[in-house]
């Protein structure tokens, strides 16, 4: 393990080459830093110079509800993730030859269809004449087709199904690397199969969990297509009410408001995340 | 070593045990009997079936036939964390995410012992294997030769009655390697369990075993102790693997005056013995290195085997001398203790090897 404990250590850049990093550093710069400057900014001055936004925000309207809904629908759609991908990380792991090359095309060839396509066939499954509802129907389990949409179930259906290869992979990465004959020497110690999981996999295995939970987490809760598409007004999230208010509404700087908090809302979720996992979390990903 | 509760190892019972994998065959039908309290070494070369005969014993390996008795009791059908045997790992197999302490605690923790009693027996077993005080270190801290100690405490602190080792020395250089070999001998003796020992280094069992078992081809070729294994190996294999071997090849047998009997060798040799042959078709003359003298003078008394040679290589390790004579196109070694004041041989010079005829093994070669 003390090797694992190395090939984890970040390599660090010399001096000389620094001068690399000019080029990545001037395009984030000019199209990254500057952009979220100014609208970090304008949350406060337009459309007058003050806290008239977040007054907004934080006071009786929807705008907190929506905030609070896409932490929420964040949390769901990283829990149920978590637990669809583990055992199928757990298979992946121990897989060898054919199978794994044929798990691993199963996982991403998905990655290679748009979110929109993807976004979109859930809503044929979906909707009120869909697949799903023909087949409740015909199995006359329901009478009258069931109103699917816009609604909860076809975020969270829509949104497990784009980000379930980003928490299998690393875990996967992480549960290749466990060393398999320390289960053997749990089991010859006396731990019965659901104890050596217990007691030695499963913690071998939280860096790779640490890793999934926040690439899924953090990525959610900027989640604009899927909820957009499918969601509607009742199920409602952040980037979709910003998308609203700057295109629709023009209310550009409630928008920047609205952009901004959710920015302080991850960055505090995140901080929050590494501290409760010593860090894990941070050096999972760059694995 | 400090003060530890001695009690009695298992007799195992291995009868007619087989593994194979489709049409290889990993153990032929294997039978072998380990006395209670005996440090028993299984060795053969990579794929001769001796991990295969301990995962069957630990229970990773699930037989294709036969029994293995633990006193009496045929485990076979029980999995391996209820057999109450302790392994130790070549790679140690210590827990990363726990400290020293918890991983020694987590067999007994397994057995659901009551936490003062965990506490107690950790801290004892630590001062048998010389490492008081380090329970709260993480594996990672401590140097290779302390993490192997850290896994015979582990393997050992429940009282198993059998442990297992499985190449536990393999990732350890030479020095340490040899330091652990008297101190695993130590804590044998301390802890009375039988041992089960694997390893593909024919010194390191010969230093520390009872008896041996050497492995071939996934059957044992020989058990027995370690001397008897040298002195009278019961084939080419087992002679040329346990210890270094001269072996020619018998072409003829020339016929027996008294006790002495004389072959011809396949390279033109006339060889003296005085045992018996045996009766297989095909013998091999066996002389060990240490058997022969090196000398100038043809009148040697009772060493009526003499051949000439050309010394080829001189070879000076500690302790003692190799010398490589050629004879013909084949090479003889000659191992000889480092004498005071005794040059050896020179390259090149012309050199008459002698050996008395009770040297001269006369084994089948298969």
């Amino acid at each position: 393990m003390a090797r694992s404990v190395d090939a984890a250590r970040p390599w660090t850049i010399s001096r000389g080459h620094a001068w690399l990093l000019a080029a990545p550093l001037v395009f984030l710069a000019i199209f990254f830093l500057w952009p979220l400057a100014r609208v970090v900014v304008r949350g406060f001055v337009d459309p007058a110079l003050g806290l008239g936004n977040y007054a907004r925000i934080f006071g009786d309207g929807p705008y907190l509800r929506v905030i609070w809904n896409t932490i929420e629908t964040a949390a769901a759609v990283t829990a149920i993730c978590l637990v669809v991908a583990y055992p199928v990380a757990y298979v992946m792991a121990r897989a060898r030859g054919a199978w794994l090359q044929i798990m691993a095309a199963l996982i991403v060839i998905p990655l290679w269809t748009s979110v929109v396509i993807r976004s979109y066939a859930w809503m044929v499954v979906f909707q009120r004449r869909g697949v799903l509802n023909d087949l409740l129907l015909g199995l006359g389990l329901v009478d009258t087709p069931v109103r699917f949409l816009p609604g909860s179930i076809g975020v969270h259906v829509g949104m497990v199904h784009i980000m379930l290869p980003f928490m299998i992979l690393p875990l996967v990465a992480n549960m290749r690397g466990i060393d398999q004959t320390l289960l053997r020497a749990a089991e010859i110690l006396g731990a019965n199969p659901f104890n050596a999981f217990l007691r030695v996999f499963l913690p071998l295995s939280l860096p790779g969990i640490n890793a999934g939970v926040a690439l899924v987490f953090m990525t959610s809760l900027g989640f604009f297509i899927t909820p957009a598409l499918l969601g509607g007004p009742q199920h409602m999230m952040a980037a979709v009410l910003i998308e609203q208010q700057a295109n629709v509404y023009l209310n550009w700087g409630l928008a920047s408001a609205l952009a901004s908090t959710l920015l302080v809302v991850t960055l505090a979720i995140y901080l929050f995340y590494l501290r409760v996992t010593g860090g894990a979390a941070g050096t999972a990903i760059g694995r | 070593m400090a003060e530890y509760s001695k009690q009695r190892g298992a007799g195992v019972v291995i009868e007619a045990l087989a593994k194979r994998y489709g049409e290889v065959e990993a153990l032929a039908p294997t039978d072998l009997t380990v006395q209670s309290g005996e440090f028993f070494s299984l060795i053969g070369p990579s794929g001769s079936g001796k991990s295969t005969l301990l995962g069957c014993i630990a229970g990773f390996v699930p037989p294709s036939a036969g029994r293995i008795l633990v006193n009496g009791a045929d485990i076979v059908a029980v999995p391996p964390y209820r057999r109450n045997i302790g392994m130790v790992f070549q790679n140690y197999s210590l827990f990363p995410h726990m400290s020293v302490a918890e991983n020694i605690a987590f067999p007994l923790r397994m057995r659901k012992l009551p936490p003062g009693e965990i506490a107690g027996r950790v801290e004892r077993i630590l001062s048998v294997v010389r490492l008081p005080g380090m329970g709260d270190r993480a594996p990672s801290q401590l140097s290779g030769g302390q993490q192997q100690r850290v896994a015979l405490a582990r393997a050992a602190v429940y009282d198993p009655p059998l442990l297992l080792m499985d190449e536990p020395l393999g990732a350890l250089d030479k020095n340490l390697r040899e330091e652990m070999q008297y101190e695993i001998k130590q804590f044998h003796r301390a802890i009375g369990a039988t041992v089960l020992y694997v390893t593909h280094d024919q010194e390191e069992a010969a230093t520390m075993s009872d008896r041996i078992a050497i492995l071939n081809h996934g059957r044992i070729e020989q058990a027995g102790e370690p001397r008897a294994l040298y002195e009278q190996p019961r084939n080419a294999f087992v002679a040329s693997f346990l210890g270094d071997a001269n072996l020619f090849e018998v072409r003829r047998v020339d016929g027996a005056i008294a006790d002495r009997i004389a072959v011809e060798t396949s390279d033109g040799l006339r060889l003296v013995a005085t045992h018996a042959p045996v009766t297989v078709a095909r013998l091999v003359a066996c002389i060990r290195p240490e058997a022969i003298r090196l000398g100038n003078d043809p009148e040697r008394t009772g060493e009526t085997n003499v051949i000439d040679g050309v010394v080829a290589d001189v070879v000076h390790a500690a302790g003692s001398v190799r010398t490589r004579v050629s004879v013909g196109d084949r090479l003889v070694t000659v191992r000889a203790a480092t004498q005071r004041n005794v040059t050896g041989w020179r390259v090149g010079e012309a050199v008459r090897m002698a050996w008395h005829p009770r040297d001269t093994l006369l084994i089948p070669k298969e």
